[in-house]
C-alpha cells in the first residue's frame, strides 16, 4: 500500500486557505494592510481629527493641529485621507465585483458548454482584449456624468476580460478531469457541477484576479479622477491628487497634500497584490496535494 | 440487457469543426446481467469513447442505446437521470476520480444524496458499503491526495455501489494499482457481478486480467470490432491477425 500523508496538515490546508496564512508571511501582510485600511475608512467620522468640508487657513505646513497641513481650502488634509479612502475602496471594491463576475460568468459558461457558445464568448472577449482600456474609459466617463457610480460601471465592465480568459482555461482542464464525469454520471445537473466542483477548483485563480482586478479598478479610478473625470462630489485619494495638481499644490512643493493619498493609493494596491502571493512551503505543499 | 446498436461517434476538431476523427464506427454489442464482457484494444482504438457513450457522458453521432427495452439514445438529460441509477462507470485514474477538495466522506455522500438517503440512515448505508469494499471509515476524513489509489478506488466502489447499478462501465478500473490493491479490487468485482448479478463492461488493453475476469471479449481496432467470442477461445485460439500479435505479446 502506498504511504498515506499526514492528515491532518492537509486537512487544515485544505478546509480553508485562512488557516495556512501562518505559511505564507507576505499574504499576511496583505491581509493585515487591508483589514488596517478598510477599519480607518470605516470609522473615518471617529478617527478624523477635523471635519474634512470644513474650511480655514489654506496652505498650511503640518503640525500637531493638522497633522498632513491643509489644502487651498484651509481643509484638513489627514481627515480627508481617511474619508477619501472609503470612495477608493468602495470603486476598486464594486468595480472588482462586477469585473469578475463577469469575468468568471463567461469564462466558465464558456469552458464547461463550449460549443457555439464558446467561439462567440470568447470572440467577444478577444475584441474587448484588443481595445486599450484606459483611453476609452477617458471617453466614457468624459461622456457620462462624473459620478462614483458611473466609474465603478465603466471600470467594472472594462477589466473583465483577462478574467474571463484565465478562467475559460482552467475551466478547460478542470471539466477534463475524470471526478466532473463521474459526478455527471451519478445524475447531478451542470449547475450542481458548475458550483460544487467547477468553481472550487477554480477559486485560487478567482482569489488572485479579483485581488488583482480590486487594484486595477482603484489604479483606474486614480487616473480617471487624476484626469478630472471623477466625482467632484465624493473625493477619492485620486480626486485628492487631482486638487493638489489643479490647485497649485505640485507647484508650491506641498508634498503633504499631493504624497499621502499616492502612497496610500500605493500601499492599497501592494496589500490586494500581496494576497495573491504564494509562498514558498505553501506551494511545495500544494505541489505534493 | 444494455444494447449498442450501430453506435459510431466523430469528433470534430479544428477551425470551424473541419478535421473529422471517427472514433468508434458502427459498433454493436449486449450486455445481460451478471455478465462480464471485457473489450480489448491498444490505446486510442475507441474502448474509452464506447465506455462513455454506454453511460451517455457522450451522445453517440449514430446508433442508438437500449437500456432494459427503453431506448435512452435521444432522452433528454432530465428524463435520463433516473436512468442513470441503472448504469455507472468507473475511470481509470484514482488520483483524479474524485474531486481533490472534497473529503472521502464527502464524495460518497454525493451518492447518498443525489439517491435521496435521509441523513439518519446514511451511517449505516456507509458502514455497509464500507464493509463490502473494505474502506476503513477512519479515513473518510482525509482527501484524496491523502491516501492511496487503492483507498481511493475502494471509495469510488462505495459511491457507485450506493446505486445498486444493474451495469457497470469498468474503463481500465486497476490499471494504475499496484498488483495485491488489484487482484482485491477484481475479486471484489467479479463477486459483485456473480452475486449481484451486475453486467459489467471491462474495458482494459491487460489480457491477462482479461481472460481472470471476463465471461466474453470483443476486440476493438481502429474504432471497430473485429473479433468477439468466449474469452478461452479469443484466448486461445483468436481468428484475426491483430489479435493473434496481441496474444502473442502477453
Amino acid at each position: 500500500m502506498e504511504p498515506s500523508l499526514p492528515g491532518n496538515i492537509f486537512k487544515r490546508i485544505n478546509d480553508t486557505g485562512i488557516k495556512s496564512l501562518a505559511l505564507n508571511p507576505l499574504r499576511t501582510l496583505g491581509i493585515f494592510l487591508l483589514a488596517t485600511l478598510v477599519l480607518v475608512a470605516v470609522f473615518a467620522p471617529w478617527l478624523a481629527p477635523h471635519d474634512p468640508e470644513q474650511t480655514g487657513i489654506p496652505y498650511r505646513s503640518p503640525s500637531a493641529e493638522h497633522l498632513l497641513g491643509t489644502n487651498d481650502l484651509g481643509q484638513d488634509v489627514f481627515s480627508e485621507l481617511l474619508y477619501a479612502g472609503r470612495v477608493s475602496l468602495v470603486v476598486g471594491f464594486l468595480s472588482g465585483i462586477i469585473s469578475i463576475v463577469i469575468g468568471v460568468a463567461v469564462g466558465v459558461f464558456a469552458g464547461y458548454f463550449r460549443g457555439w457558445a464558446e467561439e462567440l464568448l470568447m470572440g467577444t472577449t478577444d475584441v474587448f482584449l484588443l481595445i486599450p482600456g484606459l483611453p476609452l474609459m477617458i471617453i466614457l466617463a468624459a461622456y457620462l456624468n462624473p459620478s462614483m457610480w458611473n466609474i465603478i460601471l465603466v471600470v467594472g465592465l472594462l477589466w473583465w476580460c483577462s478574467t474571463a480568459r484565465l478562467v475559460h482555461s482552467r475551466v478547460l482542464q478542470v471539466r477534463e478531469m475524470q471526478f466532473i464525469e463521474s459526478t455527471r454520471a451519478l445524475g447531478y445537473s451542470d449547475l450542481y457541477i458548475i458550483l460544487k466542483h467547477v468553481l472550487v477548483n477554480t477559486k485560487d485563480i478567482i482569489y488572485a484576479k479579483f485581488s488583482l482586478a480590486v487594484a486595477s479598478a482603484m489604479l483606474s479610478e486614480a487616473s480617471l479622477s487624476f484626469l478630472g473625470l471623477g466625482d467632484p462630489l465624493n473625493i477619492s485619494w485620486g480626486e485628492m491628487i487631482h486638487f493638489a495638481f489643479s490647485r497649485g499644490g505640485f507647484a508650491n512643493d506641498m508634498w503633504w497634500w499631493y504624497l499621502p493619498p499616492g502612497l496610500m493609493i500605493c500601499i492599497t494596491v501592494l496589500a490586494f497584490i500581496m494576497l495573491t502571493m504564494e509562498g514558498k512551503k505553501d506551494s511545495k505543499i500544494l505541489e505534493m496535494i | 440487457m444494455l444494447e449498442l446498436i450501430g453506435v459510431s461517434k466523430t469528433f470534430h476538431t479544428g477551425f470551424m469543426g473541419r478535421n473529422r476523427k471517427v472514433a468508434v464506427d458502427g459498433v454493436s454489442l449486449q450486455l445481460k446481467e451478471g455478465e462480464i464482457l471485457g473489450l480489448v484494444g491498444e490505446s486510442g482504438c475507441g474502448k474509452s469513447t464506447l465506455g462513455r457513450m454506454a453511460v451517455r457522458l457522450l451522445r453517440p453521432s449514430s446508433g442508438r442505446i437500449v437500456l432494459d427495452g427503453k431506448d435512452v439514445t435521444g432522452l433528454p438529460e432530465r428524463q435520463f437521470r433516473e436512468y442513470r441509477r441503472r448504469i455507472q462507470i468507473i475511470f481509470q485514474h484514482p488520483e483524479s476520480a474524485l474531486d481533490p477538495h472534497f473529503t472521502l466522506m464527502d464524495s460518497i455522500r454525493e451518492s447518498f444524496n443525489r439517491l435521496g438517503i435521509p441523513k439518519s440512515e446514511q451511517q449505516a448505508v456507509l458502514e455497509r458499503l464500507a464493509d463490502e469494499v473494505s474502506l476503513p471509515l477512519d479515513i473518510l476524513d482525509r482527501y484524496p491526495g491523502q491516501v492511496s489509489g487503492g483507498e481511493i478506488q475502494r471509495a469510488v466502489l462505495t459511491r457507485v455501489f450506493a446505486f445498486k447499478p444493474r451495469y457497470l462501465i469498468l474503463d481500465e478500473p486497476t490499471s494504475m494499482l499496484d498488483v495485491s490493491v488489484q487482484a482485491h479490487i477484481l475479486q471484489l468485482l467479479r463477486k459483485k457481478a456473480r452475486e449481484d448479478r451486475v453486467g459489467m463492461l471491462f474495458i482494459s488493453h491487460d489480457l491477462e486480467v482479461v481472460r481472470a475476469m471476463c465471461d466474453r471479449v470483443m476486440v476493438m481496432k481502429e474504432g471497430r470490432i473485429v473479433e468477439e467470442g468466449p474469452v478461452e477461445k479469443i484466448m486461445s485460439a483468436p481468428d484475426t491477425p491483430y489479435m493473434q500479435v496481441l496474444v502473442r505479446n502477453v
